[in-house]
């Protein structure tokens, strides 16, 4: 018992320092343009960005039919983001760029 | 005077709200005036529980919260659509008639539980988000996270949940499939280990009295269980969980469209249990060696007038329990051991459908449904088997009256109920056919204030003809303030051995002092429900009473004596009185709160004395937190239990110890679990039961299983220890 309760410590622990770690990394903010309509391309979107490589945060925004990414610039492009996109089957253009650090 | 101060907070309240709101008219495309107005249609926010209903004008106004910018317009019978707002202008909208006709559905607001504004039922619906906090096996293990249901076991040796609605046991609430009642009669001992936690789309668990149109057996509320459905927007899931104590599960379910009108969908779960234990070393297993395997194939049709639903299911389950020497595999007779074995069958089909005229608001519904269950069991050497067979049907027609202000629905229904048992030697045959009609009329001149009443006649071929009224009132104040009242009766007919199995595990005599009549009770209820949202973020806080007062009950009397349970009518007074508030809370972004308190008391007159009634808490206390991280990846759940003290029947009460059973205490229990959520795959692991609290001494004269003493149904609190549980799920969205 006391066992599990230190493995889990641990790995809480190392997943925590490896995030805190890559944090210095240059951050990008990009806006794509996006053909949404309903609320449960919403909830695809939701599901599958937020596992792209290097992504540190995703907004959707069904009003604007935007969907706005921050990621690592040193796991991911604009363009790798805009294929992922497109490969839910959305038309896909990247509107604006806006870098962070 | 308070009256002018009320105008004057509504006013304050009008111009705040002002800032930021949507208006709008909905019209109705049945009508040929291009301008008629909609009444009563259904506008909301996705992903916000707020929401109104549109009034005689067809006119709206809806506060805008931050963030939300979908609105989702809705009419009973009527296809909805969901709008992007942009903007403060005004909205003009036609809603057309055609698609779903059953419910409006409200599963875009993904909140874990929320209460209905537009309900004149006190409605709680419980998500797929709050199913997943607490990665449960079945239904009733569904409400361990839930502040108005209680679970608790049935006996220390079968493995049986029972559930309990405002403190009354489970059998007096109404269970329903997507409106069709199931696990009745035969099928109330364990019949909610059928329910696959992993199939339900959601719950709707309504307290007080019901509508007259899902007929007169409710009597402390509903629960109705929406399943995933073919059209919904799951495409595939597996599921797979297995815990500490060899419980091993999997499910799957599949959807296929056949056409653009039809689709299809099949749902398989199995669970077994590998691991025989006797962590108590009372030398009877802790948990039943089980097996169950249960498949449904369903089918769903949308067409332009026209919307079916048909299902057919199947469910096979084998429990093997008692003394650790036990060998199911040998007849139970020729052993000296004591063994318990449940056999169970079950068949059921389903057919739904409904037909929407051209008159707004203005449908025929259509549901009849067939139940075969089958059971073979024996406990030491007392046998119990039962056959079953449940016949179903029933008619809606839904209208309105002058105009939409004034809706009702009426219709038939027909029932019949056969139960064929053998209990040791005496066979218990009896067959109930009960034709009915109700009539059930709806006032809602604005979205403020809704008045229902409702009446039905039945006819039982058992018990005779007999009325069911039912009144509910809703009204809405300040914007955030709801208040309802209610008033029923309810009815039942009681299958006193099948609905009391859990006392097979015991030497004492079953003892009918008299013919058993049908149940009958009132329920009455108020609550005060309020979501004004604090600081800008989400809150429900309410209160609720509900008062369930016995006419008719059938008494199952552990009192007078140990050696045997008695049944008879109801002498003198029985009443459940059930008190509870209860905060739910967004206390920082993406960290809900729950915290709740009842206060029961449950009690009935056992041959001349009004007694607390036996293993009923009298108080119970919920705290339940969810944190989720940024994008959902990792979600943590937690809930702590607080449960007051119980009573023992008749002597054991004075002296359980003398007995060899724990005394009743107030206890706590945690349950907490983690998930990793990835793209299609989550991951989970979680601890039942974490602060270890046990009962240790559960079973009555546990050396003598054959003697005269035996009793494995002093049951009041958790049986098993700390467990730890881990699952995957693979869900593929459309």
């Amino acid at each position: 018992m006391k066992k599990i309760i230190q493995l889990i410590a641990i790995a809480l622990l190392v997943s925590t320092s490896v995030s805190l770690q890559a944090q210095d990394k240059k951050v990008q903010k990009t806006t794509f343009e996006c053909n949404l309509d309903c609320h449960k391309c919403e909830m695809k979107i939701m599901k599958e960005i937020p596992f792209e490589k290097g992504v540190k945060d995703v907004k959707v925004d069904l009003d604007k039919k935007e969907v706005t990414v921050e990621y690592k610039t040193s796991k991911n492009s604009d363009a790798q983001l805009k294929k992922a996109l497109e490969k839910m089957g959305y038309v896909v253009t990247i509107k604006k760029e806006k870098p962070i650090k | 005077m308070l009256k002018y101060i009320l105008f004057a907070i509504a006013g304050i309240f009008q111009i705040s709200l002002q800032a930021k709101s949507i208006e709008g008219w909905i019209f109705d495309g049945a009508d040929s005036n291009a301008k008629a107005p909609l009444t009563g249609a259904n506008v909301y926010w996705v992903g916000q529980t707020s929401g109104t209903i549109t009034d005689q004008n067809g006119y709206f106004k809806l506060k805008k919260p931050d963030g939300a910018h979908m609105l989702v317009l809705s009419f009973v019978g009527y296809a909805s659509d969901t709008l992007h707002i942009s903007g403060a202008k005004a909205i003009k909208h036609t809603l057309y008639p055609g698609a779903q006709l059953s419910e409006v559905t409200i599963t875009e607001r993904v909140k874990a539980t929320s209460i209905s504004r537009i309900d004149p039922r006190l409605t709680q619906t419980i998500s797929q988000k709050e199913l997943n906090r607490f990665a449960c096996c079945n239904l009733s293990e569904s409400f361990e996270t839930n502040a108005s249901v209680d679970v608790s076991y049935s006996d220390a040796v079968s493995g049986v949940k029972q559930i309990r609605l405002l403190g009354l046991d489970g059998r007096y609430s109404q269970l329903m499939l997507e409106n069709i009642p199931i696990l009745r009669g035969a099928e109330t001992a364990f019949g909610l280990d059928y329910i696959p936690g992993t199939w339900m789309e959601r719950i709707n668990v309504s307290k007080g009295a019901s509508a007259v149109k899902n007929g007169y057996e409710s009597m402390t509320g509903q629960i109705n269980i929406q399943y995933k459905e073919p059209m919904g927007d799951e495409k595939m899931h597996f599921y797979a969980y297995a815990n500490q104590d060899g419980k091993l599960e999997t499910n799957l379910g599949y959807t296929q469209k056949v056409t653009d009108k039809w689709a299809t969908s099949i749902l398989a779960h199995g669970a077994t249990h590998v691991r025989e234990m006797d962590m108590n070393d009372d030398g009877f297993l802790d948990k039943p060696m089980t097996n169950i395997g249960s498949f449904m194939n369903r089918w769903q049709y949308m067409g332009d007038k026209v919307d079916g639903k048909f299902g057919i299911s199947y469910l096979a389950e084998e429990r093997n329990a008692g003394q650790v020497g036990f060998d199911p595999d040998i007849p139970h007779q020729n052993q000296s051991a004591y063994g318990i074995g449940i056999d169970v069958e079950r068949f059921s089909a389903f057919s739904k459908v409904g037909f929407m005229f051209g008159r707004p608001q203005t449908s025929l519904g259509t549901i009849l449904s067939f139940n075969y269950f089958d059971r073979n069991s024996f406990y030491g050497d007392r046998i119990f088997n039962t056959e079953q067979l449940n016949l179903y049907g029933n008619f809606i027609f839904q209208t309105y009256l002058f105009n939409t202000m004034h809706s009702y629905n009426t219709g038939l229904s027909v029932v019949y109920d056969k139960n064929n048992s053998l209990f040791q030697d005496s066979a218990y045959n009896n067959a109930n056919f009960v034709p009915g009609v109700f009539l059930e009329y709806n006032y809602k001149p604005t979205d403020k204030l809704t008045f229902m009443a409702g009446m039905r006649y039945d006819n039982s071929s058992r018990y005779g003809g007999f009325f069911t009224p039912r009144v509910h009132f809703k009204y809405r104040f300040l914007e955030y303030l709801t208040i309802r009242t209610s008033a029923g009766k309810g009815y039942r007919s009681p299958y006193a051995i099948d609905e009391n199995t859990s006392l097979l595990a015991s030497s004492r005599n079953f003892i009918f002092d008299e013919e058993i009549e049908q149940e009958e009770a009132w329920n009455y209820g108020a609550s005060i429900v309020t979501d004004y949202p604090l600081f800008g973020r989400d809150m429900t806080f309410s209160v609720e009473y509900f008062y369930t007062q016995f006419e008719n009950k059938l008494v199952v009397d552990r009192e007078q004596s140990s050696e045997a349970v008695h049944f008879y009518n109801l002498m003198g007074n029985a009443y459940a009185s059930s008190i509870q508030a209860e905060l739910m809370i967004e206390l920082f972004e993406r960290f809900d709160l729950t915290a709740a308190y009842r206060i029961n008391d449950v009690r009935t007159n056992y041959s001349g004395e009004l007694l607390q009634e036996p293993f009923v808490n009298k108080y119970k206390g919920l705290i339940s937190a969810g944190y989720a991280t940024n994008m959902n990846k990792w979600v943590f759940d937690a809930t702590v239990q607080f449960h007051g003290l119980s009573r023992l029947p008749g002597v054991y009460d004075n002296d359980p110890e003398f007995y060899g059973i724990s005394k009743p205490q107030s206890f706590i229990n945690v349950i907490a679990q983690v998930t990793k959520n990835y793209r299609k795959w989550s991951f989970y692991v979680g601890v039942e039961n974490l602060t270890n609290f046990t009962q240790d001494y559960a079973i009555v004269d546990v050396e003598n299983p054959f003697g005269n003493n035996f009793d494995a149904s002093m049951v009041w609190g958790p049986l098993y220890g700390r467990m730890f549980y881990g699952g995957i799920k693979y869900i593929l969205i459309k």
